[in-house]
């Protein structure tokens, strides 16, 4: 498009040069382009007003966005201007320059001595006419003279004779009518007179003579008009011949007048440059009279130049500045799109000067910017990456990690720290440790590692530090805790329990070379470490124990045996009797201890299990039965008070690698322990019941044992529930990990905090006749089963204890088919 | 000085004037058209008319130094369209040209090849002021109907040189004309009847 509109410009330039010179070369004379002047002259004015329109278009559009202060008008406008300037002045001055030359040199044409000399010239050549005339006028009435004697009868002879004498080019006799009388010449190709003029015999009647100087033409009316620079001049005497002649010549009566005429062409030089003074003088009038019209002629064409060279430098100028600023334009445009982050390469103009280079510069820069900006881009994204990983590593290790700044105050805290430390720590970021509800002896405690660690000057980088103390969840209520937190919170079941933590700290204090000074502290819950380390210094003194003590027991068992047994013959009745106490007392209590030592021994020396492949249902049925399970009934018939079972063993469940004897022991372990629990509980409630009956006894008339029925009643709610189940999880990478949990759960009145932390312990126990090894010795085996073992309180009441055993037997790793739960309930 | 910047703005109003469009010939003379007839005589359209010419004294200065006259008499036969511009069906033209010898003080009138001497200013005129027996057009030039004429006498600038056609910019004299006089003209079908 645009370059379709420069050509058009361009050639309307060209047409209009054209134009132009042919208006130029109109204006002088003796032009064949002089007919078309007017065309000419409006075809000019026609291209000038459509260059005015055009320069008045683009100052307007130029003006429009000065106006909005559009970029880069101003630069337009100012290079619009110098350039017309320079195109428009130097015409401008040629113009005025011209225009008064022009009126200068014309009016110097023009001056009274030219005037009077070309006036004097035609004079003298109508002087030199009228000379001539004056002759041949004097030698017409010589002739006219002897014409007028009567004797010679022959007027035509004597007319030649006559003319031939005074060598007058033609003679001729005529009346006043027209009628030829006589006639010579001395052109001998005339042979037809020409009769005179009408307009000369029309003065021959007035005056009775004629004398003129004629151009050739006049005298041949009717003829082709002669070419006036043809200078043929020619002289015509008309004098009237005497009224006798007449007399004579017309036979004497009634004559018409007759009229001699003699013609005689003036000589050559004097016409020629009569008629040059004649030709110039015409041309000299001619000038005077259009010197106005000239040189307003002059004017306009000057005047059209002018207006056309003026607004073609206009344009021009408007053109050129335009172009010129078109690339800056672009640049600055292209800046101000980096300075908003664009580097999209801006175009680069096709000419090869200093502009383009700039422009191909700049885009260099561009693109050296946007690789920079990229990199740094990918660098930051890079560093984003790896401190997501950190911070995702931070988060998930269980570790817990507190970063201090040089001032004490929390900068970073991780998620293992408030887990372990049980408390939202995700507002106390910027404050020191102190002004956290509980976490003062911590923070105590940690100071002083510090101010220890520096004081010491060991020259190692880290403290390390175990320290002990009360867990905080004491201070905050469950409503201060997220509740996001606390269900993450292991073994978190009901209340907070007062114990205190063992944490093991490491503390190193970042050196403020490399990024901002602070310390760091890693500590780690190794509460469940030191209990594990206890069971086992338990278990080696209880081994020793045992060992110690079982020896003497046999010879002291049978020592008061055999005292029984020789002394009871020679004693009397009396003394009998109390040795028969004695002894049953010392061997029923030897028999306590000893069993007591083999449980210690038990769980002391537990033989290292032998795996080997076993159905855990079948196992599990078995111990049920001894218990009194019958699968139909579901009831525990042992026992006073009986006790439903509820059973849900999963079929197809896959064999366990298992010691079939100590995992019997398991189920056996934790069926009873769940069985006393619900015995307690049982227990409990009739005390209560019976309590109530006391008083109510005691106060009003007995009932029926309401209070008993109603205990019984709630005997339907305890049940001891044992299920399997297969579970299966699927890591990560993709593998399946199967493993076979065992849940056993009953309705009694559940762990106590302080028990569930430490159950596993040997000798914690809530059973007033229990040594605390049941669940010790569970633990024992299910550690070696490599399985996991969780206590936890139900929701309902009562506790839970599930057993997760992870060593499946390889071929029947993946069941072949899941099938529902078997079980039975009453 | 003012005065040359007078002559500039003068000749800018020219150009302007020019470029406008504006008709170059004011009609300010008095001179007018009095009566035209049209005769149709055998194969030939005549026109016969009488011209009321006054001339300027500048055009009878001029004429007098010698400077010839062209004179020029246009007719044109016009059929007029109310849905468009009248159609012209004839435009025809005779020029006189009115010199003098100055030098022999002798007039000259003189139609294309045809050369009359008079004796004054005056006779020449008389020429162009009765115009006889012009035959303007052929008769199978023109359909037969009645039709709208119109006649005009005009100084000929154009067969001048151009210093004068400059000159009608500013003078009225020079762009002297009559006004166009409208009659009607009746074709008549055969040859010889009289309009």
């Amino acid at each position: 498009m645009n370059s379709i509109l420069s050509i058009l410009a361009g050639l309307g330039g060209v047409a209009a040069l054209i134009l132009l010179f042919l208006l130029a070369s109109a204006t002088g004379n003796s032009s064949r382009l002089e007919e078309r002047y007017d065309l000419l002259l409006g075809l000019n004015g026609v291209v000038a007003l459509a260059l005015f329109a055009w320069v008045v278009t683009l100052a307007t559009r130029l003006l429009v966005r000065l106006k909005r202060r559009e970029f880069g008008a101003r630069l337009t406008g100012r290079f619009a201007l110098a350039f017309a300037l320079v195109g428009v002045v130097p015409g401008v001055l040629i113009y005025l320059l011209s225009v008064q030359f022009l009126s200068r040199s014309i009016e110097s044409w023009f001056n009274v001595r030219v005037d009077t000399a070309l006036e004097a010239g035609l004079n003298l050549g109508r002087a030199a006419l009228d000379s001539q005339l004056q002759e041949l006028n004097t030698r017409a009435r010589t002739i006219a003279l002897t014409l007028d004697d009567p004797s010679d009868s022959n007027v035509a002879l004597t007319l030649t004779r006559l003319r031939e004498q005074t060598g007058v080019q033609e003679s001729m006799v005529f009346t006043a009518s027209g009628r030829i009388v006589a006639f010579s010449t001395a052109m001998y190709g005339a042979l037809l007179p020409e009769p005179p003029p009408a307009s000369v015999l029309r003065q021959l009647r007035v005056a009775r003579a004629y004398s003129a100087a004629e151009a050739d033409s006049v005298t041949q009316a009717g003829t082709i008009d002669t070419n006036p620079s043809a200078n043929l001049l020619r002289l015509r005497v008309v004098v009237p011949l005497s009224q006798a002649s007449s007399l004579a010549l017309s036979g004497g009566f009634n004559a018409e007048p007759r009229y001699l005429q003699l013609i005689q062409p003036v000589p050559e030089q004097i016409a020629f440059n009569a008629n040059e003074v004649q030709n110039g003088y015409r041309d000299y009038q001619q000038l005077t009279l259009s010197r106005l019209g000239l040189r307003n002629l002059y004017g306009i064409t000057l005047t059209l130049a002018l207006l056309l060279s003026v607004f073609a430098a206009i344009g021009a100028a408007f053109f050129l500045s335009r172009r010129l600023v078109r690339p800056m334009l672009l640049l600055a445009e292209g800046t101000q799109a980096v300075g908003v982050g664009d580097f999209r390469p801006i175009p680069e103009p096709a000419t090869r000067d200093e502009v383009s280079q700039l422009t191909r510069s700049f885009n260099a820069m561009t693109r050296q910017l946007e690789d920079a900006r990229n990199m740094v881009e990918s660098n930051r994204q890079q560093l984003e990456r790896s401190n997501a990983y950190l911070e995702s590593i931070l988060s998930n290790l269980s570790s817990g990690v507190l970063v201090f700044d040089e001032g004490f105050r929390i900068t970073t805290i991780n998620h293992g720290a408030q887990l372990i430390l049980r408390v939202d720590m995700r507002g106390a970021i910027g404050r020191p440790l102190e002004s956290v509800d509980g976490l003062g002896p911590l923070a105590q405690a940690i100071h002083n590692a510090f101010a220890q660690h520096e004081a010491a000057q060991t020259g190692r980088s880290y403290w390390q530090q175990q320290f002990e103390i009360a867990r905080v969840g004491e201070g905050i209520s469950d409503e201060d805790c997220p509740p996001q937190l606390l269900a993450e919170m292991p073994h978190a079941g009901g209340t907070a329990d007062d114990h205190p933590i063992t944490l093991l700290a490491r503390g190193s204090h970042l050196a403020p070379g490399q990024g901002p000074g602070g310390y760091v502290v890693v500590f780690d819950d190794i509460t469940e470490v030191i209990s594990a380390n206890r069971a086992m210094a338990w278990g080696e003194v209880a081994r020793r124990l045992a060992h110690e003590i079982k020896n003497p027991l046999t010879p002291i068992q049978l020592s008061a045996e055999r005292l029984a047994m020789k002394l009871a013959d020679k004693l009397g009745p009396t003394d009998a009797a109390m040795l028969q106490r004695a002894t049953g007392t010392i061997i029923n209590q030897v028999g306590s201890m000893l069993r007591m030592v083999d449980d210690f021994r038990e769980y002391a020396r537990t033989p290292p299990a032998v795996l080997q492949q076993l159905d855990l249902n079948e196992l599990i049925a078995e111990v049920l039965t001894l218990y009194g399970w019958d699968p139909d009934e579901g009831m525990l018939r042992q026992g006073p008070r009986s006790v439903q079972l509820s059973v849900a063993l999963e079929d197809a469940l896959p064999r366990v690698l298992g010691d079939a004897t100590q995992l019997r022991q398991v189920i056996h372990n934790l069926l009873a322990n769940a069985h006393d629990a619900i015995d307690d509980k049982l227990r409990e409630q009739a005390k209560l019941a019976a309590e109530a009956a006391d008083a109510a006894q005691s106060a009003e008339l007995p009932t029926t044992d309401g209070s008993a029925s109603t205990a019984l009643s709630t005997d339907a709610e305890n049940r001891v529930g044992v299920s399997t189940r297969l579970i299966t999880t699927r890591l990560p990478d993709g593998t399946e990990h199967a493993a076979v949990r065992l849940a056993v759960t009953d309705t009694g009145s559940g762990f106590s905090p302080r028990i569930l932390r430490r159950a596993f312990e040997p000798y914690v126990t809530t059973k007033a006749r229990g040594t605390g090894l049941g669940l010790a010795i569970v633990k024992k085996i299910v550690d070696e089963h490599g399985g996991r073992i969780d206590l936890t309180n139900r929701s309902g009441g009562g506790a839970m204890v599930s057993i997760l055993l992870t060593r499946l037997s390889e071929d029947t790793r993946i069941p072949a088919e899941s099938g529902g739960q078997r079980g039975a309930e009453a | 000085m003012t005065l040359r910047v007078l002559h500039l703005l003068r000749w800018l109003c020219l150009v302007i004037v020019m470029v406008g469009g504006a008709v170059p010939y004011a009609m300010a003379s008095d001179a007018a058209v009095q009566r035209v007839e049209v005769i149709a005589e055998g194969d030939l359209l005549l026109l016969d008319a009488d011209i009321d010419i006054s001339l300027p004294t500048q055009l009878e200065n001029a004429a007098a130094r010698g400077v010839p006259l062209y004179f020029t008499a246009d007719v044109e036969v016009i059929r007029p369209r109310w849905y468009w511009m009248d159609e012209e069906l004839l435009a025809s033209r005779l020029t006189w040209r009115i010199s003098q010898n100055v030098l022999t003080r002798q007039w000259r009138v003189s139609t294309g090849s045809l050369g009359l001497p008079v004796d004054s200013l005056q006779d020449a005129l008389a020429v162009v002021r009765h115009m006889r027996r012009w035959p303007f057009a052929q008769r199978e030039e023109l359909p037969v109907g009645l039709f709208k004429g119109r006649l005009r006498v005009r100084l000929d600038v154009s067969q001048l040189p151009k210093s004068f056609q400059a000159n009608t910019f500013n003078s009225n004299d020079w762009a002297w004309s009559t006004r166009w006089y409208e009659f009607g003209i009746s074709v008549p079908a055969e040859p010889g009847a009289k309009p």
